[in-house]
């Protein structure tokens, strides 16, 4: 018999008791390496929120600033045009360093298209937030009659996708961003001139003002300039025109974000405390109800050191046990149903990469596979000072 | 000589009031003894036996085993004299119920840095020692499922698995019908003639007989008591010899 087959005997024989710690190190792992995997998506959604949203500041008509939100952070679809001639004065006013347009076409839940998507073309010559992301993907971006679509969309590259009863090639397809970005079709202006003169027979359709309208003016400030004073100048000189500044509204979401993970964190460390504090308590009153055992050990030859590590393979065993069972348990029943959580919390969370997710795990398992080891670490140590004969005099 | 004990003494505390569990004893052992040990309930024999088997510490005196102080033993060295030196039978139930009882058995003779090669070994040794004991057919057994009696056999397995040098027995026979005891104390007189001393504690006098020496404890002293045939000159030389002995270490 090794040290582990006599762990491993000590905890079967007293099974019951096996059980309930382990299932304690178990609902101890579930709660840890849930609540850490919902923070980090947290964290993930909004980083990746932020990267997505590149601008400085972003004008759009007036009004349609829900709308934006609901298809930029939703994922809910829709169309609106800013005029031609305001999108030409607006891309040279006062300190815009650069602007880039970008049209925003809503696809009807219809049998002319796949499915309801946002269209959203960018413009390749004077584009700087769309075109790094996508590089991902397609490092050249869609070509004429391409798109390149969202996560979500249940669609292959090479693959076609059907936009009012025209068909167009899936030139690649992006990773998830948690965002409204993950319903959307990304594709060339020229390509989204072409839908929109489709998209116009349709009725309901909204009609595009003229050829060189947009929804939205993507805008990058010049350096030094504050970002709401410019805001305020420019709703100032146009009238006809909304700014959203993007950073403030990630910067809400950042601050709520900060406060909810600091909430978890403390709520995780206290439950781990806890666990490992009431681990501590039953292991010495079971070293209590087992000095007669441990005396009969020394008696035959077991050092303190062996005691001591007969005692910390039990506790190790049933953490490992534990967390194994608790980390799986979590793994089969909550990932499974991550895309509900996803829509139920919205654009904030995000669940990390595979990698990421598995390192989580396994971070939270060798934290969860500690509590044991050190919460037995003070009731093992007090066995192994005892004096030999006293332990065994206990039952003799 | 593989025991010399001098000036052991160990002291209880009861109700406030400290006593001596074993006072002042001085004695020695060869190679070659059985020693008998009897006295009354209380007198201090599971005390002194404890000591001698090193597991517990003396607050005076010394106790020295093949001539090393046993208390200035690093807890190492003391363990792997427990372990392969001193066979130890305690009084009262001392079985592990988590483990069969050849599991018992072979408990010793993996504790202490046990090689894997030895580990194995174990199993054989232990099967040898339930088998002289005459209970080999309850290997698999659970010890809470034994009587008294083929507990205690398995606890004398137990102590005589590694080939003591020294066998330390608490009352071996005390559950055990005449007969058994018998074979059992047949056992030990042939391995104290392969060169294991024993010291043995008994209430049974007529087990005295297997002994070649007998010592009677009294509320924590030791007398040895010489056979009725030995002159009071004799008796009175052996002691003057043993003391020098004594006074040698
Ligand atoms: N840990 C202890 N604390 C206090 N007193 C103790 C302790 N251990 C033993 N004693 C007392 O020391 C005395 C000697 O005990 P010991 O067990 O050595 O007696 P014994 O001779 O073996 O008795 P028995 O024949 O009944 O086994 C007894 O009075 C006992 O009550
Ligand atoms: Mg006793």
């Amino acid at each position: 018999m090794s040290i582990l087959a006599i762990a491993r005997n000590n905890l079967l024989h007293r099974r019951f008791h096996s059980l309930c710690l382990a299932v304690l190190i178990a609902l101890t792992a579930f709660v840890i390496a849930g609540g850490t995997l919902f923070g980090s998506s947290l964290r993930n959604g909004v980083r990746s929120t932020s990267d997505r949203l590149g601008a400085d500041a972003m004008f759009l008509p007036p009004g349609a600033e829900k709308e934006l939100e609901g298809a930029l952070l939703e994922g809910k679809p829709s169309t609106f045009y800013l005029p031609g001639d305001t999108v030409r004065q607006l891309s040279e006013a006062k300190n815009v360093k650069r602007a880039s347009p970008q049209l925003y076409v809503a696809t009807f839940d219809s049998s002319h298209c796949a499915s309801l998507v946002q269209i959203i073309s960018y413009d390749p010559k004077t584009d700087f937030v769309v075109a790094p992301w996508l590089a991902d993907s397609v490092p050249d971006g869609p070509k004429t009659g391409e798109i390149i679509i969202g996560n979500s969309i249940q669609l292959e590259k090479g693959e076609e996708m059907l936009l009012f009863d025209m068909r167009y090639k899936v030139a690649g397809k992006l990773e998830k961003t948690g965002m409204g970005f993950d319903v959307s079709v990304f594709a060339g202006m020229e390509t989204a001139h072409k839908l929109i003169e489709r998209y116009e027979k349709y009725i309901g359709a909204i009609p595009m003002p003229d050829k060189d309208a947009a929804s939205v003016i993507v805008v990058e400030i010049e350096k030094g300039i504050d970002h709401e004073s410019f805001a305020r100048d420019i709703r100032i000189e146009y009238r006809s025109v909304s700014v959203i500044l993007p950073q403030a509204i990630i910067g809400n979401m950042v601050k709520h974000l900060d406060l909810t993970i600091a909430v978890l964190t403390g709520l995780l460390v206290v439950i781990w405390l806890l666990s490992a504090f009431m681990l501590a308590i039953v292991f010495t009153v079971a070293m209590h109800e087992r000095k007669r055992e441990f005396g009969v050990f020394r008696a035959f030859g077991a050092t303190r050191g062996k005691l001591v590590s007969i005692l910390m393979t039990e506790s190790a065993l049933l953490s490992i046990a534990g967390s194994g069972a608790g980390i799986l348990l979590l793994c089969i029943t909550v990932l499974p149903f991550n895309a509900f959580i996803e829509s139920l919390v919205g654009s904030e969370y995000l669940l990390p990469s595979a990698a990421v997710t598995t390192l989580i795990l396994g971070g939270c398992f060798l934290l969860c596979a500690s509590v044991g080891p050190i919460a037995a670490v003070v009731s093992a140590m007090r066995i192994g000072r005892a004096e030999t004969s006293l332990i065994i005099r206990e039952d003799i | 000589m593989i025991l010399l004990v001098s000036g052991l003494g160990k002291r209880y505390e009861r109700g406030g009031k400290v006593f001596s569990a074993v006072a002042d004893i001085s004695f020695t052992v060869s190679r070659t003894d059985f020693v008998c040990v009897t006295g009354e309930s209380g007198s201090g024999k599971s005390t002194l036996l404890s000591i001698l088997a090193g597991l517990l510490r003396p607050d005076e005196g010394v106790v020295r085993f093949e001539g090393k102080d046993i208390a200035e033993l690093s807890d190492n060295e003391r363990s792997r004299l427990r372990n392969s030196s001193i066979g130890y039978i305690p009084q009262g139930y001392s079985l592990l119920n988590n483990f069969t009882v050849l599991d018992n058995v072979c408990l010793p003779c993996c504790l202490y840095n046990a090689s894997r090669g030895a580990r194995k070994n174990a199993a054989k040794k232990a099967e040898l020692a339930l088998c002289r004991m005459g209970i080999s057919h309850l290997a698999a057994e659970r010890p809470q499922n034994l009587s008294g009696g083929e507990q205690r056999r398995v606890a004398i397995a137990r102590g005589m698995v590694t080939g003591p040098a020294l066998l330390v027995a608490d009352e071996p026979t005390g559950d055990l019908d005449p007969k058994t005891a018998i074979s059992i104390l047949d056992i030990f007189a042939e391995i104290q003639r392969n060169g294991t001393a024993i010291i043995m504690v008994t209430h049974e006098r007529e087990r005295i007989t297997f002994a070649n020496r007998h010592f009677v404890m009294e509320r924590g002293g030791l007398q040895e008591v010489f056979p009725d045939w030995l002159e009071d000159t004799e008796k009175s030389c052996v002691n003057r010899i043993r003391e020098s002995l004594l006074g040698k270490n």
